[in-house]
């Protein structure tokens, strides 16, 4: 998986669906897409760039992904707090703070 | 659950802890949680990233399982192979192949005849004692190998699986009569989750059966982290080490702690915290004087429950890692099927809690790009729509048109997904044009290369 821009979207027509190896959802959807993305790669310690443009890309090729670090669990306001067990549960001998 | 970060480890309560993995007698097969915030609102509660979203991981039989046997999950050869300095090497998929075919060996040593009727107690080079010797020399010879540790413990056993078959030989030895496990386990089903009745608490722990005054509630083995520094979470700094820089924690700024921490006990005067990983105990809910249910050590389960380490340093503990204590939920009364099970955290949570609630305010989508986490950067506009939308939201539509760069700068998705598609990078197929500044590659999509999860990612 890749994060990805759509450049196009085109309009399947019908005397074109024979031509495309699509499942029938694809089809269905109506549209194919034009991607485009970056990949950044390493070798002998040099990064570079690679730009490539992936054309007539079906519906399912594409998902929506959240993004990192976004869901609730995040929140800066979010609640965190231990839960305590009572004095004659928890042993004396791990008390080792004041 | 890879989406929430950029390097993901998540701890998996019940299933996905409390079996053992035994790679040829696996018997249940694990699925994927699914995002569900019980229907908590980041702007309305309080509550909102204080549980784990993640629910309904379910198990279910991957053969059929007879009464009493011992449930396997699949870890992954690689959680052993990453392990073998604190675990010995334990036997994965490959080691039985080889300890099968030592097998056969062992039998043309012992009768001189790699056939199975030439396998009889008058054809046998040694005598009986002899030959259990020989196994214990075999089992605890020094140098280690996984194969040798699949092979079968007892010698008994080890003359059955020549022709016979280690994973039936140890399947059989797995199983406990129905009637011992009645008298000496747990019930571990008592409890199942549903929305709680308590407030922003999100799910709950409710009784499937009647549990009366003073019996289990639920067992609680624990997994024991000596030191409750090990959940804070801290800010990063750019290292100054050498010539390149390289983003390292800053442990002078600690800016929240982890999830796990609101899973676990622990006490104001001890740096120990003490997470039960069984099965729906964590959704146990807190009340402050409505509880129905108390812990105490565990009773009757020497076999894996430790009481001597009670009496121990925290120095023994942070030795001894293995998970070897358990605490147990006991009903205070008789608790009806259907009533919610409830605890009292300590007067420090509930101080704590106080706190939260009345400093926190609510706050709106317009608000809500992405400076309102610790992770993601002030932005001086949104690079989405407002408000926080799942990405499984927007996956369900398969109908409507996606939107291009173009449109979306009129019309923009939600700051909080971002668009992906399944693309092998590192595929050739694609003519390269010249003169760019940098390689630029363009092809048509092809299910067969693109769609398969086994290729080689990008670097």
């Amino acid at each position: 998986m890749h994060p990805c821009r759509i450049i196009e979207r085109y309009e399947i027509y019908e005397e074109y669906e024979d031509q495309l190896d699509f499942e029938e959802e694809d089809i269905e959807h109506g549209y194919i897409y034009t991607l485009e993305f970056e990949v950044r790669k390493e070798v002998d310690d040099e990064t570079f760039l690679e730009r490539h443009e992936i054309t007539n890309a079906p519906r399912k090729s594409l998902l929506f992904a959240n993004r990192d670090y976004t869901s609730d669990i995040f929140l800066k306001n979010a609640f965190r707090h231990e839960m305590i067990l009572p004095d004659d549960v928890f042993p004396e001998a791990w008390m080792n703070l004041n | 659950m890879d989406d929430e970060g950029e390097d993901v480890s998540a701890t998996v309560t019940g299933f996905g802890a409390a079996p053992n993995c035994h790679f040829r007698l696996l018997n249940v097969d694990e699925h994927q949680a699914v995002y569900d915030g019980a229907g908590l609102d980041r702007y309305t509660s309080p509550g909102a990233g204080a549980f784990t979203p993640w629910f309904n991981r379910s198990s279910t039989a991957a053969n059929h399982i007879a009464a009493g046997s011992e449930l396997y999950v699949d870890y992954g050869t690689n959680w052993f192979i990453s392990r073998a300095e604190e675990m010995g090497l334990v036997p994965v998929t490959e080691s039985y192949e080889g300890a099968q075919s030592f097998l056969k060996e062992y039998g043309v040593l012992l009768v001189g005849s790699n056939h199975p009727n030439d396998l009889v107690e008058d054809k046998m080079a040694l005598t009986d004692e002899a030959q259990k010797d020989l196994w214990e020399v075999i089992k605890t010879f020094p140098y280690a190998s996984r194969a040798r540790q699949a092979l079968p413990a007892n010698h008994k056993d080890a003359v059955k699986a020549i022709y016979g078959d280690i994973k039936l030989i140890e399947k059989e030895n797995s199983i406990r009569p129905v009637d011992y496990l009645d008298k000496h386990g747990k019930c571990v089903d008592n409890i199942e989750p549903g929305i709680s009745s308590i407030p922003h608490a999100g799910r709950g722990a409710f009784a499937t059966r009647p549990i009366p005054k003073d019996s289990l509630v639920a067992p609680a083995p624990l997994v024991h982290i000596v030191d409750k520094n090990t959940a804070k979470l801290y800010n990063e700094r750019l290292s100054s080490n050498g010539v390149q820089s390289k983003v390292v924690r800053d442990e002078s700024e600690i800016i929240g702690q982890q999830l796990i921490l609101n899973y676990c006990f622990g006490h104001p005067n001890s740096t120990v915290l003490l997470f039960p990983y069984s099965s729906n105990v964590a959704y146990i809910n807190h009340h402050p004087t409505e509880f129905n249910a108390r812990l105490r050590w565990a009773k009757n389960f020497d076999f894996f429950h430790n009481d001597g380490w009670l009496n121990k340093s925290t120095d023994f503990l942070e030795e001894n890692w293995r998970s070897s204590l358990m605490l147990e939920f006991v009903a205070l009364r008789d608790i009806n099927p259907g009533e919610e099970v409830l605890i009292d955290y300590g007067k420090e949570w509930q101080v704590a809690w106080d706190e939260h609630v009345k400093k926190w305010e609510p706050t709106s989508p317009e608000q809500d790009f992405n400076n309102l986490t610790h992770w993601t950067k002030q932005m001086d506009t949104p690079n989405g729509k407002d408000g926080y939308v799942r990405a499984e939201v927007l996956n369900r539509d398969r109908e409507t048109p996606l939107k291009t760069v173009h449109e979306q700068k009129e019309d923009a998705y939600p700051h909080s997904v971002e668009l992906n598609c399944y693309v092998n990078a590192n595929h050739r197929d694609a003519y390269l044009f010249f003169p760019r500044t940098i390689p630029f590659y363009s092809r048509d999509w092809d299910g067969t290369v693109d769609m398969t999860e086994h290729y080689g990612e990008s670097q």
